[in-house]
């Protein structure tokens, strides 16, 4: 789960260290905003409010209790990644 | 009311003219033949009719324009002219009075919008920084010194706000080096050592006892020159057996009290006068006279609590001046360990708010748009996070953990967000809408969603950053440990493999 060089290079375009920045942070925020929709509609009310309450409680530890209440999170985001790292090679435009 | 310009009474398809409008017509006519040289405006550069007029004015009332002319009349005319109205006759007096010239519907439209905005301002900042259900004079003043500084970074005129901006922008650079990273994260590290958190929450708790025995007026009463010398100490005591007699009589003031209140009221005075000489400033007499009375009501419950709770008002105000600068220092440190975050937040999102253009947001404006605008709107997420999927390889085991405390902060803001959205992101909004684009109806769509979609998008931000940012900290973190032959961060879960 890596934006590397192999991945600029394959975008068939030339970018500069700011473009390549700039695209970096629209992919992380486009796959925040998709993983985020997807674990949305498989988590109940009553797991969000645990969520949240985990939160307050100031844990580190999300992992557990994501991989207890979402499973499979973890496969989800490397799909989700792959997929807008397509996107974004078929057309690197979409996120300069 | 007519649909276009083009049709509006004053044009040559109009229908005949209502009686109404033939007495405007009338007025027009003696206006042209009053003003000889001069042109009656008031409808002919808008082909506008009356009651044109007052659903413009109506949306100015509502939304407010900060700049009218000609050609923003004409685009917000038709956009808004659905609009209700409820003024028309006051509006046609004073339009009429005016003598219908176009200078004179400018100006009132101007007139009106300068008040609107300041009232829509005001309603802003109300509803941004609520009082508490019956708020004591301290909830008062210390919400009334919030809005007075919220007020002042919105009314800062557009050359100040970008200045402000530039400023910002700088900040926002210098923050993120490294090296201040790592400052931050030794008064982090300070800061928990010594417990900073803890003790000021406990001085606090001293402090709000102490307030609540000597009627929550305090902090307050701490800020009044009262110096615990002799002759204050007669007058607070004077005063307070004249409060205490007046309470058990349970009848008006009497002409003792009266006078025991004025001589305190005038030995303040005294007292603000002495220290505003130091200062190398005088107060007129009606200045004293008005700190005297402001004053007064704080002072007397201060004073008939502690007749009732019992204690000695000096001492009880050298205490809490004394619990006062100890919570000073304590929240100076916390301030320190804690400089990157609370008071960026809310400027960053209303610069943010601000610095859009309303065509901006309608295209692709939803509910999880306007809540990454404002609880998001730094992309301090975004620039780690793209860090993190950039350089995975050169990062360590330390940066795995900083990266993921940097994740769970912005969790904690979430919910401090999803806690207080409603006034917040509304009160952004709204002033976006009423600034930026009056025709805009971001805050009309911001009412329309029901609690539970803002509340079930605010959850959806948290789960995504939640998810990518635990993953991306394991895969760090693992190659970390891969490289470093030592254990990995997470005790709960070992990284699996390798993407």
């Amino acid at each position: 789960m890596q934006l590397d060089d192999a991945f600029y290079a394959g975008l068939g375009r030339e970018l500069s260290e700011d473009q390549k920045q700039s695209m970096a942070r629209k992919i992380y925020s486009q796959l925040e905003e998709r993983v985020g929709e997807k674990l949305g509609s498989q988590l109940s009310a009553e797991q969000f409010e645990e969520f949240e309450s985990l939160i307050d409680r100031g844990t580190d530890d999300l992992d557990t209790w994501l991989q207890a209440n979402a499973p499979g999170y973890e496969q989800l985001t490397e799909e989700v990644f792959g997929q807008i790292k397509q996107e974004a090679a078929a057309d690197p435009s979409r996120y300069l | 009311m007519p649909e276009t310009a083009a049709e509006s009474p004053s044009a040559e398809t109009a229908q005949p003219l209502t009686t109404e409008q033939q007495a405007i017509q009338q007025q027009r006519d003696q206006w042209t033949e009053a003003n000889p040289g001069t042109s009656y405006r008031g409808s002919e550069w808008l082909n506008l009719g009356p009651e044109d007029i007052v659903h413009i004015q109506a949306a100015a009332e509502r939304y407010g324009f900060d700049d009218v002319d000609r050609k923003s009349v004409e685009a917000t005319y038709s956009k808004l002219k659905e609009l209700g109205t409820g003024r028309e006759t006051e509006l046609r007096a004073k339009y009429e009075a005016e003598g219908y010239s176009g200078e004179a519907f400018e100006k009132l439209i101007k007139d009106k919008t300068a008040q609107t905005v300041e009232e829509s301002r005001i309603g802003l900042i109300e509803r941004a920084l609520p009082y508490p259900e019956n708020p004591k004079r301290r909830d008062i003043r210390k919400i009334n010194k919030k809005r007075a500084n919220l007020s002042a970074m919105l009314t800062k005129s557009p050359d100040d706000f970008a200045t402000m901006q530039a400023e910002w922008s700088l900040y926002e650079d210098v923050q993120h080096t490294a090296e201040l990273d790592r400052l931050h994260g030794e008064a982090l590290k300070d800061d928990k050592g010594l417990k900073a958190g803890h003790e000021r929450a406990r001085i606090k708790s001293e402090m709000a006892e102490l307030d609540d025995k000597n009627g929550g007026v305090l902090e307050f009463v701490a800020d009044l020159p009262i110096e615990g010398d002799e002759r204050t100490a007669e007058v607070l005591e004077t005063f307070q057996e004249k409060a205490r007699r007046h309470q058990e009589d349970e009848d008006l003031l009497d002409a003792d009290s009266l006078q025991a209140l004025n001589d305190f009221k005038w030995r303040l005075g005294e007292l603000w006068a002495q220290q505003s000489a130091t200062a190398g400033s005088r107060l007129t007499d009606e200045q004293i006279k008005t700190k005297g009375d402001e004053a007064a009501p704080y002072i007397e419950d201060w004073l008939a609590a502690i007749a009732e709770n019992g204690g000695d008002p000096l001492a009880e105000l050298a205490s809490y001046k004394n619990k006062e600068r100890a919570f000073e220092n304590w929240d100076k440190r916390r301030r320190q360990a804690a400089e990157y975050l609370a008071p960026v937040i809310m400027m960053r999102s209303v610069r943010n708010l601000m610095s859009r253009q309303p065509e901006s947001f309608a295209p692709e404006f939803s509910a999880s748009a306007t809540v990454k605008a404002v609880l998001d709107p730094n992309l301090i997420g975004e620039k780690n996070g793209a860090s993190a999927l950039r350089s995975q390889d050169s990062l360590s085991a330390e940066d795995a953990k900083v990266y993921k405390s940097g994740i769970l902060g912005q969790l904690e803001t979430a919910r401090n967000y999803s806690r207080h959205q409603g006034n917040f992101m509304k009160g952004a909004l709204w002033f976006n809408a009423i600034t930026v684009g009056a025709y805009n109806s971001l805050s009309d769509y911001w009412d329309r969603l029901s609690e539970e979609e803002k509340k079930r998008e605010l959850r959806k931000k948290m789960a995504g950053k939640a998810a990518v940012g635990t993953v991306l900290a394991k895969r760090i973190a693992a190659k970390a440990a891969q490289k470093a032959k030592s254990g990995g961060l997470f005790a709960t879960k070992p990284a699996k493999e390798e993407p």
